[in-house]
């Protein structure tokens, strides 16, 4: 298989004016009746997008599926309610007159306390029907857990993928307030003790023991300050073959090099990472990272052929964008014939703490169009 | 094996991937932590905190391993741990005797409970994916320890059909290859009901409900070109935390209830505030079932011993990987002693401060006069008369403070001296000099052996801060050995890399770090008293046991969310190692759950090393430390 094949080889993606212009003339070319699934966040960019948007014009509904979830009593991120509260007014405001704003409740948590947010979220929109009256779904991930946003976007791709084969085509975009500065400045605290693979993937294949003797490669789109997910990670995985990759193009031309010098001692000492499987990719471009990623799995999994082919455990642990290219990589080996058994190693958190800085930092919006018209063969 | 500059950096067995080198590290000293008859038939419970060395152990039963190391049983390195293991059975001179499968928990199980199945359905199909997991496993070590490879030969193995008993799906009689199939369809039916997005209803396979592989093995039905295996099995369970609560006491009941010939382990984490047992009613801990708890184990005067052979295989593999500049040894890098030459001085001002002070406080009291002139007359290195000196000063603080002091002032006889003068308040005076002189405490491989806290892989990291040090001396060609005070100040730092963070590395962390932390303080207040009461030091709390049930009833801690956030504080601390419990300690006619400190806290609070030393406290008073932090009640504690 060659890269010529994959599904977003030609893809659409625009950021800073080009979110505007795009939105602007895209709302302005016909009715559109769009939905807005958001999540119900502390993080202050969380109306960004829908308000950037909103403001465009356009006709046709404007509506909101407005994600809550709540990571429980003792979750860091309490600490942040009256900002939600604040975001939640504001969306309120944004949308009054325009649409209406329906609230899912996600639950976290099982009766015995297991987590099971990624299977509740993928209940949440179950039938297409749900969908039948918007012309187009937006995703904004930017005040959503990756545990949540990853399942509901594979969930919402598998279910327009069904209705394409029906000669429909609803449009899925996905946009994001993006700002490294305002990342890194959210912690992850109260990481769960052990990782496991988000639902929604192929990663139970990757379990099987019947397979057990087909290498295991493990892909960790790497971040800063995230030693002990990949410890986690690692463990969990236990991996053949590790292929870091590290951001190159990014904003700091020595990302990918402070991130190796943070995490010298684990990949080289502990892990004993071959340096020739470092992987580049642009920071703030998704699709490359997913182009990357594709293009390593399936040399892996041709040069692995004779023993069966290779399983891969992808992990996303750098920004929201770049998880976006996991997100599209996994969806789409575990769906090609033969599939490829890979599924998206995650180390779940308690929430979040937000540390202190100056000014707000300066945000960019992205978008990106994963599904639909402009997909058209 | 690529070169391992710090053999210390592998730390778990997973990170190890050659089995020549696994058997090259493995410290068999774990090997004495099991019972003579461990391969009986019997199940194991195998519990410890994580860390505790579970998954290298059952590691070592896997059929390549045993092979590797029967391959290997002339070789130094292994003669021991070989010894060992055909003294239990496992191998004999030229073979292997017990063959085990291992199934670690954490794979696919867990996120089989969490698909909304009814749960009897979800009963049948976790015991038909561990079915269809060990029964593939024992035909995979059936070839492993013939020579054969795995699927490729798998044509040569027959299974004849279980008396009285049928696997739904498989016709016996059968080849390796229709088993293959029918294990891939069950997991794969399993597989296709997790990770659908859409609904499951009526999806994947039937499943069954007993474990029909265990009679399978029980039954010897397995034949390898027509012959039957005549060996021993050991199942094993890795991480039965992980496992649901339903599932891990379904499988509990089935293994204790069909009371195989085949030899099961069920590894575990140890939690003190989980339900002590989930065991089928009837079952008897010593008849039906083992336990062993590896801290319980070491704590019998096991863990350091087995611990330096540890370090010293790892230092090992490092002068082989970095050539001869490299350490080829672990102890003589960090051994040292406080009575050389270059602490003469500072030892000799120390002697005089405190002499000076027993003297002085001698002179108004005339019946210490035997006792000072006793001391007077200690012989030995300036160390060790300085220690005898700080003894006798903890001793008179005693004394002065008991409650009926004798209206006749009798002087106090240099035996009587003798008589309390005993180790632990040696140990006591040991510490308060290093304290309030500033002498290096924590150093050398017994305080390390300590500070691993009956956990391998603490001890690993900890020695592995320490070697790394002694590397980079020797990459510059200077002298591996480490400074005593180098060596205290790379192990405070742990607690700096271990436990500080922990507010990011577990749940509750922020409370809990706030309430070690009260924990910390409320033991060095305790310490440190003139009078040393409860030498050598407090390192540990206790609550009545009583106390503890409450905090295991959920309708107790549903009527009362502070003895609810305890209780996950204290779940925390415990799941973290950060806590050792040892429950049902009968002292004063009650019967406490001890909490001591994982020794790594002990530097950050200037603790002492050893375990024995608890206070007990009603559990509201440990909730306030919890909710607030500690305040100290006392002002007769010795100066910081």
């Amino acid at each position: 298989m060659s890269a010529d094949s994959l599904r977003w080889r030609d893809y659409f993606l625009r950021d800073g004016d080009g979110f505007s212009e795009f939105w602007k003339q895209f709302l302005s070319e016909q009715k559109r009746d769009v939905l807005f699934a958001l999540g119900h966040g502390f993080d202050a960019r969380m109306c960004e997008g829908i308000e950037c948007i909103l403001g465009l014009g356009g006709e046709g509904a404007r509506d909101v599926a407005l994600i809550a979830f709540d990571e429980g009593a003792n979750s860091p991120s309490q600490t942040y309610l009256s900002q939600r509260r604040a975001n939640g007014e504001r969306l309120e405001k944004l949308i009054q007159g325009r649409g209406r704003i329906e609230q899912r409740s996600i639950r976290m948590f099982s009766d015995d306390h297991r987590r099971i947010g990624a299977r509740s979220i993928v209940q949440a929109f179950s039938s297409p029907a749900e969908f039948s009256a918007y012309t187009d779904v937006v995703v904004d991930i930017s005040a959503l857990p990756r545990s949540l946003y990853m399942p509901l976007l594979a969930k919402l791709l598998s279910l327009f993928d069904l209705e394409s084969n029906g000669h429909r085509k609803r449009n899925l975009h996905v946009i994001v307030s993006h700002s490294p500065s305002i990342d890194s400045a959210i912690v992850e605290e109260g990481l769960e003790e052990s990782a496991s693979y988000l639902h929604g993937f192929a990663a139970a294949t990757l379990e099987s023991e019947s397979t057990s003797g087909q290498p295991k490669v493990w892909i960790p789109v790497l971040g800063k300050r995230q030693q002990l997910q990949l410890e986690r990670i690692n463990q969990f995985v236990t991996p053949d073959e590790i292929c870091p990759l590290l951001p190159s193009p990014a904003h700091d031309p020595r990302e990918g090099d402070s991130i190796m010098i943070e995490y010298r001692e684990l990949l080289f000492d502990q892990l004993r990472v071959e340096p020739r499987n470092i992987i580049y990719a642009a920071e703030a471009n998704p699709f490359e990272v997913y182009r990357q990623l594709m293009r390593s799995i399936l040399h892996y999994d041709r040069a692995l052929k004779p023993l069966g082919g290779c399983k891969v455990a992808l992990s996303a642990m750098s920004s929201k964008l770049a998880s976006i290219g996991v997100l599209l990589a996994a969806y789409e080996l575990g769906r090609r014939d033969p599939k490829v058994a890979v599924g998206v190693a995650h180390v779940e958190s308690q929430g979040y703490r937000v540390e202190a800085s100056g000014a707000a930092p300066p945000t960019t919006l992205f978008t990106m169009w994963l599904t639909g018209d402009c997909y058209a063969a | 094996m690529r070169d391992v500059r710090n053999p210390f950096r592998l730390q778990t067995a997973e990170s190890i991937d050659s089995d020549s080198d696994f058997l090259r590290l493995f410290g068999h000293g774990v090997l004495d932590l099991l019972p003579e008859d461990a391969l009986s038939g019997r199940p194991l419970f195998i519990r410890s905190a994580p860390g505790g060395g579970k998954t290298s152990l059952l590691k070592l039963f896997t059929p390549s391993v045993l092979q590797h190391l029967v391959a290997m049983r002339g070789n130094d390195a292994v003669k021991d741990l070989f010894g060992t293991l055909k003294g239990l059975g496992a191998v004999s001179d030229h073979d292997i005797d017990v063959l085990s499968v291992m199934l670690p928990c954490a794979r696919t199980f867990p996120a089989l409970a969490d698909v909304d199945l009814k749960p009897a359905r979800a009963r049948r199909l976790l015991l038909a994916l561990i079915d269809a997991r060990v029964i593939l496993g024992a035909l995979r070590a059936v070839l492993i320890v013939r020579g054969h490879r795995f699927p490729d030969d798998l044509l040569r193995l027959t299974l004849a059909a279980p008396p009285d008993d049928n696997v739904p799906g498989l016709e016996f009689p059968c080849d390796g290859v229709a088993v293959l199939r029918w294990a891939q369809h069950i997991e794969q039916g399993a597989a296709d009901l997790i990770d659908t997005l859409m609904s499951a209803e009526g999806a994947g396979p039937p499943g069954h409900d007993a474990l029909l592989s265990l009679r399978l093995l029980d039954a010897n039905c397995i034949k390898l070109d027509g012959k039957p295996i005549d060996k021993r099995w050991l199942i094993t369970f890795d991480d039965m935390q992980k496992l649901a609560p339903a599932q891990r006491a379904a499988l509990l009941e089935v293994v204790v209830d069909q009371r195989s010939r085949s030899t099961v382990w069920l590894a575990e984490r140890f939690e003190a505030l989980s339900t002590d047992e989930l065991l089928a009613p009837g079952a008897m801990s010593g008849r039906d079932h083992l336990v062993i708890n590896l801290e319980r184990e070491w704590r019998k005067g096991r863990f350091e011993p087995a611990v330096k052979q540890i370090a010293e295989r790892r230092a090992r593999m490092a002068s082989e990987a970095a050539g001869p500049d490299a350490p080829d040894a672990f102890a003589p890098t960090i051994e040292a002693d406080l009575d050389a030459p270059v602490w003469r001085e500072k030892t000799q001002v120390a002697l005089n401060t405190v002499r000076k002070r027993v003297e002085a406080l001698a002179a108004s009291k005339p019946q210490y006069a035997d006792w000072v002139k006793s001391r007077s007359e200690v012989d030995g290195t300036l160390r060790h008369q300085l220690i005898r000196w700080r003894t006798l000063e903890i001793l008179i603080a005693r004394q002065q403070g008991r409650k009926q002091i004798p209206l006749l002032l009798e002087p106090l006889r240099a035996e009587e001296l003798d008589d309390k003068d005993e180790s632990d308040v040696r140990a006591a005076a040991e510490l308060f000099i290093s304290r309030e002189f500033g002498f290096p405490y924590y150093f050398g491989l017994s305080k390390l052996a300590s500070l691993g806290s009956f956990n391998v892989e603490q001890f690993i990291r900890l020695a592995g801060d320490l070697f790394e040090e002694s590397l980079a001396a020797a990459v510059m060609r200077r002298r591996p050995q480490l400074a005593p005070e180098r060596q205290q100040r790379i192990l405070q730092a742990a607690y700096d890399t271990r436990v500080k963070d922990l507010p990011r590395r577990a749940k509750n962390g922020r409370d809990v770090l706030r309430f070690l932390d009260a924990v910390g303080q409320f033991c060095r207040d305790a310490t440190y008293q003139p009078n040393a009461p409860y030498s050598p030091g407090v390192t540990g709390i206790a609550i009545l046991m009583q106390e503890r049930e409450t905090l295991l009833d959920p309708t107790y801690l549903a009527q009362n969310p502070s003895v609810a956030a305890f209780a996950a504080v204290l779940g925390t601390a415990i799941a973290h190692n950060l806590l050792h419990a040892e429950i049902d300690y009968k002292v004063k006619g009650q019967r406490y759950m001890v909490l001591y400190l994982n020794r790594l806290l002990c530097p950050k609070y200037e603790l002492p090393l050893q375990f024995g030393g608890f206070r007990e406290k009603p559990m509201r008073e440990f909730i306030t430390w919890a909710e607030t932090g500690y305040r100290s009640a006392k002002s007769e504690t010795l100066p910081l």
